[in-house]
């Protein structure tokens, strides 16, 4: 038997009005990122690098998109037939919407019967709109040695760096001097401290700890997604920290998706989410390599395979199959995959979604403060 | 379901053409393209073709292929009826089945043939760049009763003395076969590309076994002595783009050809995709200097300098002020600052140190060794 086995629940259901037109049709886990991952790639890839075999995905709606994506798992090892694999529990939120009273008795019923089954000693439990690159070892082991009931994972930031208005989540955590968990308050607590701590929503709980903590919520009738129940009760357990220094960004509106792809054109970023010791691991597709016509010129720029650039590209991130016409103009901008860019055309300060067609000479202008997004599948005429 | 039809890939060449490059990797596995290497045309030609069951046959340096291979599931091969398998030499109690030439290799695993029992056997190079359907040219086959069909294709009159020519009738049945003939008398050059009906050539092929040991090779032996036979043999003509490259020059050619987005192959439509295994690496990274024209990038790349007409495959680095022209830059590389790489090929993992360079001419390729070092301090003082 592996020592301290470890199983993982993510939970898909955060609230995503904010990026529509964009979350349409897709949670916030199956947004493209960087050219060519999806935003559920990062946490699977660190349960993957933690030799975990299984995990439940609960979804909000129907779950499409997730499934076309992970399909069998096997692109992060999830595909195990002995014990191991994806399990999916989707209409988590039609079951928020009908709180009919009976049906309360089972609200956790598919989390236990999870919980039981994966015979792990501890569980990592996690959301799925901060992209982070964790080591789910390291935590463990952490955990582990600390003997708190719940470690829960968190980033450090100075309140002036320069992304300090995109705060991470709305509370901080207050740790003493040793860095000992004291307290979690809301942010506008904290805003003059000289250092920010922020959740990161991610946690190791012992397995039992979790059915106990599960127990309690049901008998208290406390109907929540998992990770928002480790963060409610949290108080009344002990709480060890562990830091995670890492690239972080929480994907909760269409502007910060727009300048965490924007972050990537960052070396250093790119490279401290990417080349870290923790591969990200996608799907693979077999597209051809991307083609960069004679008249193109494509600088600090993230581009996909199986793309055609014909014109000029600027601080952009192309997603696979893009196709950007000769004399074209695309800068300060994400184009998702399938998109194709006309001659001629002019693309500034906006997110194109998959599948657009932009007519040759077409323009979409927007500005820094006021970004254009183009849903799924439209079509631009000049 | 019924196994209509089993390739088997012969991916023996040792390739000593190829130089360095294939002298530790068998030339079916030497990188292409960008994202490929040579015998994946062959293999998704097959999973294209709906050829489900692929015997990929070698001797010579065997890692490599079977780590790319494996059970064929990038070519979507992996299901229950289907699947690629190695198929290498061993030692057995009636002597050791090192594979003597083509037809040998075909004699020494009849058993995996016969444990699919096929009606048809197609037999193909590793070594050739082409998109082919295959089901085509078993509906021919079919349609002609044939015993053989072979795959064959115009070349230049001038270039025809280089290759095997069928000489054909006007219902394209082969009535003679010239190996390398000084004045050919057709163009229909062999492009090593056979189906066989599997009762008859297992049947001519056991024969010979218990009685001569004349038929080692498909050209040389067993293409004559079909004909010699009176076995219905025809010529399948293919028209599309195809290119055998067994030498630096060939390789570097068929290369910078792919670069052109109206190549034949460097197709972006889904109908008939060229698989290949490769590992996951982040989207291209093209930095404020960076200057990439006319070539082919790949997932995992690193440019900050120049890059006119060439191709940079997966996770290479480019640095600041280097320029790299007419070149094929193989996985992993790195290439330092104030580089200049022109008319060359570099091996996978090879490190081009700040500063160095690797310079050829249209006629005479350079070439650097897979994770060999150019230039650096190590070589400080040697001019």
């Amino acid at each position: 038997m592996v020592k301290n086995k470890l199983a993982a629940i993510i939970n898909l259901t955060e609230d995503n009005q904010s990026l529509r037109p964009l979350t349409n049709n897709r949670p916030i886990a199956a947004l493209p990122f960087a050219g060519r991952y999806r935003i559920i790639d990062f946490v699977l890839s660190s349960i993957s690098y933690a030799g975990i075999d299984s995990v439940a995905l609960f979804i909000g709606d129907s779950g499409r998109s997730i499934y076309d994506h992970i399909r069998s798992g096997s692109e992060w090892d999830l595909q195990s037939s002995i014990g191991g694999g994806v399990f999916t529990f989707s209409q988590q939120n039609w079951k928020h919407r009908y709180r009919i009273e009976e049906e309360h008795e089972d609200y956790y019923y598919n989390h236990r019967i999870y919980l039981q089954r994966s015979h792990s000693d501890y569980v990592f439990v996690s959301g799925s709109s901060i992209i982070s690159n964790n080591n789910l070892l390291a935590v463990t082991q952490q955990h582990v040695a600390s003997g708190a009931d719940i470690t829960m994972i968190y980033k450090s930031q100075s309140a002036f760096e320069d992304r300090g208005e995109e705060d991470l989540v709305d509370e901080a955590l207050i740790l003493d001097e040793e860095g000992r968990f004291k307290d979690i308050v809301p942010f506008e607590e904290v805003l003059n401290d000289e250092k920010i701590h922020s959740s990161l929503g991610k946690y190791i709980i012992s397995t039992q700890t979790l059915l106990d903590l599960i127990d309690r919520a049901t008998a208290e009738q406390v109907y929540m997604n998992i990770n928002e129940l480790i963060h409610f009760y949290l108080m009344d357990y002990s709480v060890n920290t562990y830091e995670y220094t890492g690239y972080a960004a929480n994907i909760d509106t269409i502007g910060a998706y727009y300048s965490a792809n924007m972050e990537m054109l960052s070396r250093s970023k790119f490279t401290s989410l990417f080349h870290g010791s923790i591969p990200v691991l996608t799907k693979t597709k077999h597209g051809a390599p991307t083609y960069y016509d004679e008249n193109s010129n494509a600088r600090e720029v993230i581009v996909g395979t199986d793309s055609y650039i014909g014109g000029t590209v600027e601080r952009s991130v192309l997603n696979r199959r893009v196709t950007v016409g000769e004399g074209a103009q695309v800068s300060d901008s994400i184009i998702l995959q399938g998109t194709k860019i006309g001659e001629n055309a002019e693309i500034r300060y906006a997110i194109i979604d998959k599948n657009t067609v932009i007519e040759p000479g077409a323009k979409i202008i927007g500005t820094p403060d006021n970004l254009i997004v183009i849903g799924k599948g439209s079509h631009i005429n000049a | 379901m019924k196994n209509e039809m089993t390739a088997m890939i012969l991916a023996g060449g040792q390739g000593t053409r190829l130089g360095v490059l294939t002298k530790q990797t068998a030339k079916p596995a030497v990188p292409f393209g960008g994202k490929y290497r040579i015998i994946d045309f062959a293999l998704s030609n097959c999973a294209n073709s709906n050829v489900n069951n692929v015997g990929v046959v070698t001797q010579y340096q065997p890692l490599e292929l079977n780590n790319h291979i494996g059970k064929g599931d990038a070519w979507g091969l992996n299901s229950r009826n289907g699947g690629a398998t190695i198929l290498q030499p061993y030692s057995s109690s009636d002597g050791e089945k090192w594979f003597k030439g083509t037809a040998n290799a075909i004699y020494q695993n009849i058993s995996y043939i016969d444990s699919l029992s096929p009606e048809y056997v197609l037999i193909l190079s590793g070594d050739h760049i082409y998109k082919m359907d295959y089901s085509k040219m078993l509906d021919f086959h079919k349609e002609n009763n044939a015993s053989l069909t072979v795959g064959v294709i115009p070349v230049d009159y001038k270039e025809a003395s280089r290759f095997g020519i069928m000489n054909t009738d006007q219902g394209h049945r082969i009535i003679e076969f010239e190996e390398k003939p000084a004045e050919p008398k057709s163009n229909l050059a062999s492009m090593g590309i056979y189906i066989f009906t599997w009762p008859t050539l297992r049947r001519y092929l056991v024969e010979d076994q218990a009685k001569e040991r004349k038929l080692e090779d498909f050209g040389h032996d067993v293409i004559p002595a079909y004909l010699a036979n009176g076995e219905d043999c025809f010529a399948y003509s293919f028209n599309g783009y195809w290119k055998d490259v067994g030498t630096i020059e060939s390789l570097w050619e068929a290369n910078m050809e792919m670069i052109d987005p109206n190549h034949p192959l460097n197709q972006t439509k889904d109908s008939w995709r060229i698989y290949s295994n490769t590992p996951i690496s982040p989207a291209q990274f093209f930095t404020e200097t960076a200057n990439v024209r006319n070539s082919m990038v790949v997932d995992g790349c690193y440019v900050a300098g120049e890059v006119n007409h060439s191709i940079l495959s997966q996770d290479v680095r480019v640095g600041m002020e280097s320029t790299v022209k007419d070149s094929v830059i193989m996985s992993d590389v790195t290439i330092g600052e104030n580089v200049q790489i022109e008319y060359a090929i570099i091996g996978e993992g090879a490190h081009i140190a700040d500063g160095a360079s690797v310079i050829g001419e249209p006629d005479e390729i350079a070439v650097v060794g897979y994770n060999e070092t150019i230039g650096g301090p190590k070589n400080d003082g040697e001019e």
